[in-house]
C-alpha cells in the first residue's frame, strides 16, 4: 500500500484551525451557560410530599423504589421537570420511541419489544406530578406492545 | 469488462490504491481506533440498557462473540490487504456491481439516520436550557439542520485529518470522561454499602425468556456493533496500514465493549429500571443518577458531552460511506461526473451536498410534521435492514478473496476465516429476519402489512438506486484520472 506524503498540508490548514477554536470555544461557552442556567429542581416541602406519594405509588404497583427518596425529590422537584413537558405530543412520542430500542448508539439503533414496567413507572410519575398529562399519555401509549423481558 | 472483473493474479501483492490514499496528513492507529469507537459507541444507550441490569452484560457480550468478533477480524484482514474499504473488498471478491451495492447500502442508510441522531442532540440541549423546547418542531428542525451542515462544512474543510481530530476529541470529551465519571460514582455507591437497584446475582445474567420478544431483544443487539468496519476506508491514512489497522480494530473493540457495558451497569446499580421514565429522553436518567449524589450540576456538562460525542460520531459517518461511494463512482463510472467531484481535501463535496439537501428535507419533515415524527421509527428498521446487506456481502467476499487471491499480502490473517464468515453471515441474516417482527412501536395493524412495508422500504432504499445507477450509467462517466482507475 502506498503511504501518504506527510509533507503535504491542506491549503486551508490555518483556516480550519481557526474553526476548531471557534467550535471548541462555543462548546465551552455552552457548558458555562448550561451550568449557570441549569437550576435543578425545587426541593421544598411540596417536593418531599410528592416524592413520598410517588414512592407509595411505586410500592403499590410492585415496582422497585430507590434506596434514597431524595432521588425523586431532586430529579422531579414539584412539577416533574422534563418528564411532564408534553410527553404525548409527536416529538415526545418520537423521543419515547427512540428510547424503546436495542443497545446501539449509532446506525444500528432499532426498535425492540420493551417491558411494560418501564411504561408503568413513567405513567406513575405523570400521575403524581402532572395528572393532567396522564390520560393523553395512556391513550398514546396504551396500544404499545410489551412483554416481560426484564428479569425480576 | 471492468478492471476488477478480471481475476487477480494470485501471486500479486494488493495494488497500491492511489485513488484513496493521498491524504493531507497521517493519522495514528490510536486515532483511527478512536474514530471507529466514536462511530459506534457513546453513552446514549446506557440508560436504555441499564433497565436490564446485569443482563445487559449478556446482551452485549453474546453479540460481541457472534457478530463483533467475526466482523472485526474479517475487516482487519481485508483492510490489511486492500485499501478502499468495503467497496474494494466486495468489488475484488465478488464484482464491482456488488461493490456498488455494498457501498450504496452503507451510504444510503445514513440519510435517514441523521435526523434521529440530531433530534437527540436537540432534545439533549433542550433538557438543559429549556425542556419545553424539546417538543418544539421549529427549534428541533433548526438544530438538526444547523449541526448537520456545520458537520458537512467541517468535514469538507478539514479532510480526514480534521475529522479524525474532531471525532477523537468528541469521544474523549463526550464519552470516555463522562463514562469514567459514571462508573466511578457507581462504584462509590456500592462501596457506601448500598444494595444495587438491579439484582446482580448470577441468574440475572441470562435474559428473561419470553419467546419472540426475548429473541428480538437479543438478536437486534447484534446491530449495536454496526459500523466497526466503516472507517476502513481511511486505512490509507495510516503509515503502516497492514500492521496498524488490525491494532486499531482490536483496541476499538475493547473500548466499545467497555463503553457499552460499564456505564449501563453503573446506572443500573443506582436507578431502578421502573424509575427510568423514557418520555424525557436519556437525560432524565442521568439527572436521576446524579441526583442521588447531589451532583446535578454535572447534568449540563454531561448533556454537552453527549452532544459532542454524537457530533463526533456523525462526522465519521459523513466522511466514511461517502468516500467509498466516490471511490467506486470514479473507478467504475457508476455515478454521473457531477457526483465525482472532490475538493482539495479529496472530500466528495457534491455527494455530501446532495445528501445534505435530502437529509434537510427529511429532517424538517421529522421535526415539523407530527405523523412523520411519530412513525419515523419504521425508517430506522428499514435502514438497519439495508445496512445488514453490507455485512452479508462482506463475509461472502472475504471467503472468496481467501480462495481467489490467497497470495495477496495481508498484514493480519484472521484465524478460521471461513468459520468466522459463516457465523457472521448467519448472525447478519438472523438480524435481517428478526427485523420483520413488529416491535413495541407497531401498535396496531396487520403483521403481514408490516412485513410488506419493511420489505418494500428495504428494496426501495437499498436495491433500487444502485440498479438504476447501473442501468443508466454512460461510458463517459468513468474517470480519466489515472489515480481513480488504478
Amino acid at each position: 500500500m502506498t503511504a501518504p506524503d506527510p509533507s503535504r498540508r491542506s491549503p486551508d490548514s490555518d483556516n480550519i484551525r481557526l474553526w476548531y477554536w471557534i467550535i471548541g470555544s462555543f462548546v465551552v461557552v455552552l457548558a458555562i451557560v448550561g451550568l449557570v442556567t441549569y437550576s435543578g429542581k425545587q426541593e421544598d416541602e411540596e417536593a418531599q410530599q410528592k416524592a413520598a406519594q410517588l414512592t407509595q405509588a411505586f410500592q403499590q404497583a410492585g415496582l422497585t423504589v430507590p434506596v434514597n427518596q431524595d432521588i425523586f425529590v431532586r430529579s422531579f422537584g414539584t412539577d416533574g421537570g422534563a418528564v411532564c413537558d408534553n410527553p404525548a405530543n409527536a416529538l415526545g412520542r418520537a423521543t419515547l420511541h427512540d428510547q424503546m430500542t436495542n443497545g446501539a448508539d449509532f446506525v444500528g439503533r432499532r426498535p425492540v419489544i420493551v417491558d411494560s414496567r418501564i411504561l408503568t413507572g413513567g405513567a406513575l410519575i405523570l400521575q403524581t406530578y402532572c395528572p393532567e398529562e396522564l390520560e393523553e399519555f395512556k391513550e398514546k401509549t396504551g396500544d404499545l406492545k410489551t412483554d416481560d423481558v426484564i428479569k425480576q | 469488462m471492468a478492471s476488477m472483473d478480471v481475476p487477480a493474479d494470485p501471486s500479486a501483492v494488493a495494488k497500491p490504491a492511489r485513488v484513496s490514499v493521498v491524504k493531507p496528513t497521517y493519522i495514528t492507529w490510536v486515532t483511527l481506533a478512536f474514530m471507529t469507537t466514536a462511530s459506534v459507541a457513546s453513552l446514549r444507550s446506557a440508560p436504555t440498557m441499564a433497565v436490564y441490569g446485569l443482563t445487559c452484560v449478556f446482551l452485549y457480550l453474546l453479540p460481541a462473540i457472534i457478530f463483533l468478533l467475526p466482523q472485526s477480524l474479517v475487516a482487519a484482514e481485508l483492510a490489511s490487504g486492500w485499501t478502499g474499504g468495503v467497496f474494494r473488498w466486495v468489488s475484488e471478491g465478488l464484482s464491482p456491481r456488488w461493490g456498488l451495492l455494498a457501498v450504496w447500502c452503507q451510504f444510503a442508510m445514513t440519510i435517514f439516520y441523521y435526523p434521529t441522531l440530531l433530534g437527540f442532540v436537540a432534545s439533549t440541549l433542550a433538557y438543559v436550557f429549556n425542556p419545553d423546547l424539546a417538543d418544539n418542531g421549529v427549534y428541533t428542525g433548526i438544530v438538526i439542520v444547523m449541526v448537520f451542515w456545520l458537520g458537512v462544512f467541517m468535514s469538507a474543510r478539514g479532510g480526514t485529518g480534521g475529522i479524525a481530530k474532531l471525532a477523537s476529541s468528541g469521544l474523549l470529551i463526550g464519552t470516555l470522561i463522562p463514562g469514567a465519571i459514571l462508573v466511578v460514582l457507581g462504584v462509590v455507591y456500592l462501596l457506601q454499602g448500598n444494595q444495587s437497584a438491579a439484582p446482580m446475582t448470577a441468574d440475572h445474567l441470562i435474559p428473561q425468556w419470553t419467546g419472540i420478544a426475548s429473541l428480538v431483544l437479543i438478536v437486534n443487539n447484534f446491530l449495536s456493533y454496526s459500523g466497526m468496519e466503516m472507517n476502513a476506508v481511511h486505512v490509507g491514512s495510516l503509515k503502516n496500514p497492514k500492521k496498524e489497522f488490525p491494532r486499531a480494530m482490536f483496541f476499538a473493540c475493547g473500548l466499545v465493549l467497555l463503553i457499552f457495558i460499564l456505564p449501563a451497569l453503573a446506572i443500573s446499580w443506582v436507578i431502578p429500571a421502573d424509575q427510568l421514565s423514557l418520555t424525557a429522553g436519556v437525560m432524565q436518567a442521568f439527572d436521576a443518577f446524579f441526583a442521588y449524589f447531589n451532583l446535578q450540576k454535572l447534568v449540563p456538562i454531561v448533556a454537552i458531552a453527549l452532544v459532542c460525542a454524537s457530533a463526533g460520531g456523525m462526522l465519521t459517518w459523513l466522511a466514511g460511506p461517502s468516500k467509498g461511494l466516490l471511490l467506486i463512482a470514479r473507478k467504475e463510472g457508476y455515478l454521473p461526473p457531477f457526483f465525482q467531484h472532490q475538493n482539495d481535501n479529496e472530500f466528495p463535496v457534491n455527494i455530501l451536498v446532495v445528501q445534505g439537501a435530502i437529509t434537510t428535507v427529511i429532517a424538517l419533515l421529522y421535526a415539523l410534521v407530527p405523523s412523520v415524527s411519530s412513525a419515523y421509527w419504521i425508517l430506522s428498521v428499514m435502514t438497519t435492514q439495508v445496512y445488514l446487506i453490507v455485512y452479508l456481502l462482506m463475509f461472502v467476499a472475504a471467503v472468496k478473496l481467501r480462495r481467489t487471491q490467497p497470495n495477496v499480502e495481508r498484514g493480519y490473517t484472521a484465524p478460521a476465516l471461513s468459520f468466522l464468515c459463516v457465523v457472521g453471515f448467519i448472525a447478519s441474516a438472523a438480524a435481517i429476519l428478526i427485523g420483520f417482527v413488529p416491535p413495541s412501536q407497531f401498535e396496531n395493524g396487520s403483521d403481514v402489512a408490516y412485513i410488506g412495508l419493511i420489505l418494500a422500504g428495504t428494496v426501495l432504499l437499498g436495491l433500487l438506486p444502485p440498479w438504476l445507477f447501473l442501468k443508466f450509467r454512460k461510458p463517459g462517466w468513468k474517470s480519466n484520472d489515472p489515480e481513480a482507475t488504478s
